[in-house]
C-alpha cells in the first residue's frame, strides 16, 4: 500500500532527472561525436548520432593549425597569475569591508558592487588605450592586470568573513596576533571553501576567455588557447567552417577545466553548504 | 691643484666613453633593418601562403633593402579591420594589412590608410596590368588607397552528376531563361532543388549588374533597388522559389548552403570562386563532379568583384612607409600573384599572371579555375561609399523579407530605399 503511494513520485523523479541529465549531457556528447567525424559526415543531413568511421585526424589538424603548446602554456600562465593576483587583492579587501568600519567604506563597497554590472565590451576601448599607453599590448601584463581584482570575489568573501564570530578575533588580538596573522591563520582557513569556489570560478572564466586575449594581443607570443581554438573556424578561409576540427579543439580546451572541477568539486559543495551556517 | 686636474681628466674620459657608446649605438641602429608588421586574415592555406610570401620577401628584397617583415593573423577580414582601427586610435597600427574590397574606400576616407598615387607616379608603377575592376575597388574619390591582393568574384557552381541525371548539359545555363529551365528540369527529373541560395548583398549586386542596373547609382549617393529592373531581378528568383524549383534561405542561414551541397540537395549554387578547392574536395568525398560557369546572362553578363586589397597604414615614419611600399610592390608582382593564386584558389590580380605557364597549365587541367578570370571582363567593383556597409544591412533585411518571408517587393524596397539613401548622403 505504502509502496503504491510512493511509486509514481519515484518514476517522476527519475524521469525528470533523466531529462535534466540529457539536457546537459547531449551537447557534450555531440561535441565529442563531431570531433571524430569526417568532414563529409559532419555536414550530413539528417545528422547521425553515431559514427562508423571515426576520424582521429581532426585532433592532429587542431594541434597543427596554431602553436598549440605555446598557447596552452600562455593560458596556464595567465589563468594562474590572475588567480594569484586576485587572492592578494580580494582577501584583504573583503576582510577590510567585513570587519572594519572606516570613512567611505559604504561608498567604496557600493562602487565595488556597481562595477560587477559593467559589461567588458563597454570598457574594452579605454582599457585597450590604457594598456597601449604603458606599452603593454601583446604582453602578459595586459592580459593579467585588468582582471587582477574581482569585485564579485570581494562581495562573496566579505559575506563569508562576516560570519566569523567577533569573539574569535578578539581572542586572537588579545594574544597579540597581528592583523596579517589573523587573516592568514583564522580567516583564510575558515573561508577555504568559498576561496576554492572563487578560485574555480575565476579559473573557468579566465581559461575560457576569448574576448580579452583577442583584443589585447596582436601576435602568437602571448595568445591563449581559446583564441587558437576559435581560429580553427578560419582554416578554410571562411569558405566553410570545419566543425569537426573546431570540436576537436574544443574538447582539448575543456579537459583541464573538467579535471580541475573534479578535484575542487568537493570543496565547492562544502562551500555552498556552509554559506548559510555559522 | 693636481686633484682637480685628475677630476677633470676623469670627467673628460667618462664623457668620451659615453659619446663613443652613443655613436656605436647610432651606427648599430642604422645597420638594423626596418621592422615592419603585417596583419593578414584567416589561418590554414591562406596563412601558410602569407607566411611563405613574408619569408621569401625577407630573404630577397628585404635583405637587399634592409627591411624585415613580421606577419600575424588576426582572424577574419572583419577582425583585422576592427583591430586596425583600434590600433590606429592607440597610435601603433601595423604597417601593412589586408582589407576587404568593400571597406577599402571607407578606411581611406577616414585617413587610416596611406594614399598611394604619389608613390605610383614617382616609381612609374604600372597599374594597367591589374584587372581594372580590381583597381577601381582600391580607389575612393579617385585616389588610390591599396593594391589588389586576393581577389575573387561570384560564379555559378554546378553538381554535374545531378545535372546529367536530369538530362541537362553540364556546361550549364547561359541565360536567365536557360537557368529557369534548368531549375524546373532538375526538380521534375530528380525531385531535388535546382538552386540553393542564401540571400546576400553580393549576389544582389551581381544580378542587378546583369539586369542593366546596379545596387547604387553612379555617384553612390542613392540606391537603385526601388526601380523596375531591380524588382524584376528579385521577382525572377522569387517566382522560382514559389514554384518550388529552388530553395532560398535567409542571410543568417548561409551555413546551410554547405550542407545542401554536400548532401546533394541542389543542382546549382552561387559562391565565391575562392571556394573551388573546397567544393571540388566535397565532391570527391561525396561522389559528385563540380563544374563552374559565368553567372547566367540577363541583359548582360555581370558579377561583383570581391576579396581583399593590401594597404599601408597612414601612421608611421617615412622610412617605414617607404619600406611598406616596397613590400606592397613585391607582394603584388606577377610571380607572387601566380604563387598565391595557384595555392589558394583566389584569382590572379594581374593579366600577365593569367598568361604565365603555371596558371596556363592549371587552367588546362582544371578549367573550373578559369571561369572567374574570364568573368572579370564583366565584373564591377564593389561600392565605395563609406556608408555602404551599414546600408547593405538594410538592403539584406529587405531581401530576406521579400525572398524568405514573401513580403511585397515594391513596399519593402521603397522603405529600404528611403533608409539607404539617407545613410549614403550623410
Amino acid at each position: 500500500m505504502i509502496r503504491a503511494r510512493h511509486a509514481i513520485p519515484l518514476t517522476g523523479r527519475l524521469l525528470v532527472s533523466l531529462l535534466i541529465f540529457l539536457v546537459y549531457f547531449v551537447p557534450f556528447y555531440w561535441m565529442a561525436l563531431t570531433a571524430i567525424k569526417s568532414k563529409g559526415e559532419m555536414l550530413q543531413f539528417p545528422p547521425t548520432f553515431w559514427t562508423a568511421h571515426p576520424s582521429w585526424d581532426n585532433f592532429a589538424a587542431a594541434f597543427g593549425a596554431f602553436p598549440f603548446w605555446k598557447y596552452l602554456w600562455n593560458s596556464i600562465l595567465v589563468s594562474g597569475s590572475i588567480i594569484l593576483c586576485q587572492i592578494f587583492t580580494v582577501v584583504p579587501a573583503a576582510y577590510a569591508f567585513a570587519r572594519y568600519r572606516f570613512k567611505g567604506s559604504g561608498i567604496f563597497f557600493g562602487l565595488t558592487l556597481a562595477s560587477v554590472m559593467i559589461p567588458p565590451q563597454l570598457v574594452f576601448l579605454p582599457v585597450f588605450l590604457l594598456m597601449n599607453r604603458f606599452g603593454l599590448i601583446n604582453h602578459y601584463a595586459s592580459l593579467i592586470l585588468p582582471q587582477a581584482a574581482s569585485a564579485f570575489g570581494i562581495f562573496m568573501l566579505r559575506q563569508t568573513f562576516r560570519q566569523v564570530p567577533e569573539e574569535v578575533l578578539e581572542a586572537a588580538r588579545m594574544d597579540k596576533a597581528s592583523e596579517l596573522s589573523i587573516i592568514t591563520r583564522i580567516m583564510i582557513p575558515i573561508a577555504m571553501p568559498t576561496i576554492s569556489a572563487l578560485g574555480l570560478i575565476t579559473f573557468i572564466g579566465t581559461w575560457n576567455d576569448y574576448f580579452w586575449p583577442l583584443v589585447l594581443t596582436t601576435s602568437d607570443a602571448v595568445r591563449t588557447l581559446p583564441v587558437g581554438v576559435a581560429s580553427l573556424k578560419l582554416l578554410d578561409s571562411g569558405i566553410s567552417i570545419p566543425y569537426n576540427v573546431v570540436m576537436a579543439g574544443n574538447l582539448i580546451l575543456i579537459i583541464p577545466v573538467l579535471l580541475i572541477y573534479l578535484i575542487a568539486q568537493q570543496r565547492i559543495t562544502k562551500a555552498f553548504t556552509y554559506m548559510g551556517e555559522k | 691643484m693636481a686633484r682637480s686636474l685628475e677630476i677633470r681628466g676623469a670627467r673628460v674620459f667618462l664623457a668620451a666613453i659615453v659619446l663613443a657608446l652613443l655613436g656605436a649605438q647610432a651606427l648599430a641602429a642604422q645597420a638594423k633593418p626596418i621592422e615592419l608588421n603585417y596583419w593578414y586574415a584567416y589561418s590554414g592555406v591562406v596563412q601558410e601562403t602569407n607566411e611563405t610570401l613574408i619569408k621569401n620577401f625577407n630573404e630577397t628584397v628585404g635583405k637587399q633593402k634592409g627591411i624585415h617583415v613580421t606577419g600575424a593573423t588576426q582572424g577574419t577580414y572583419s577582425d583585422v579591420q576592427q583591430k586596425v582601427q583600434a590600433a590606429t586610435i592607440a597610435g601603433n597600427p601595423p604597417n601593412v594589412f589586408v582589407l576587404e574590397m568593400g571597406v577599402t574606400g571607407m578606411l581611406g576616407m577616414n585617413g587610416i590608410t596611406e594614399q598611394l598615387d604619389s608613390r605610383v607616379a614617382a616609381d612609374k608603377f604600372d597599374l594597367s596590368d591589374f584587372q581594372q575592376a580590381l583597381v577601381k575597388s582600391c580607389k575612393y574619390d579617385g585616389k588610390l588607397y591599396g593594391l589588389p591582393f586576393m581577389p575573387s568574384n561570384l560564379i555559378l557552381y554546378m553538381n554535374t552528376t545531378l545535372l546529367k541525371q536530369a538530362g541537362l548539359d553540364p556546361a550549364g545555363p547561359k541565360t536567365w531563361d536557360d537557368f529557369a529551365r534548368y531549375c524546373k528540369t532538375i526538380k521534375e527529373k530528380t525531385g531535388l532543388y535546382g538552386l540553393t541560395l542564401a540571400s546576400n548583398i553580393w549576389f544582389l549586386e551581381g544580378i542587378l549588374l546583369e539586369s542593366g542596373t546596379s545596387v547604387l547609382s553612379d555617384d553612390e549617393k542613392s540606391t537603385n533597388i526601388n526601380t523596375k529592373m531591380a524588382y524584376d531581378a528579385v521577382k525572377f528568383f522569387r517566382d522560382l522559389k514559389d514554384a518550388g524549383y529552388i530553395r532560398i534561405m535567409a542571410s543568417a542561414d548561409s551555413a546551410k548552403l554547405m550542407s545542401d551541397v554536400t548532401n546533394q540537395k541542389a543542382g546549382m549554387w552561387f559562391y565565391t570562386t575562392a571556394g573551388i578547392t573546397t567544393f571540388m574536395g566535397m565532391g570527391k568525398n561525396a561522389g559528385f563532379s563540380v563544374n563552374t560557369a559565368f553567372m547566367p546572362k540577363q541583359v548582360s553578363y555581370g558579377t561583383s568583384a570581391g576579396g581583399s586589397n593590401i594597404v599601408i597604414s597612414s601612421k608611421g615614419t617615412k622610412q617605414e612607409k617607404d619600406a611598406a611600399w616596397e613590400f606592397l610592390k613585391w607582394v603584388t608582382a606577377t610571380e607572387q600573384t601566380v604563387f598565391v593564386s595557384s595555392k589558394t584558389g583566389y584569382m590572379p590580380s594581374r593579366k600577365t599572371a593569367i598568361e604565365s605557364p603555371t596558371m596556363k597549365a592549371l587552367y588546362t587541367a582544371l578549367p573550373q579555375f578559369k571561369v572567374a578570370i574570364d568573368q572579370m571582363a564583366y565584373a564591377d567593383g564593389r561600392p565605395m561609399n563609406p556608408a555602404y556597409t551599414e546600408a547593405s544591412f538594410v538592403i539584406t533585411s529587405a531581401l530576406d523579407a521579400v525572398w524568405v518571408n514573401g513580403q511585397n517587393i515594391e513596399k519593402e524596397f521603397a522603405e529600404a530605399q528611403k533608409a539607404v539613401d539617407k545613410l549614403l548622403r550623410e
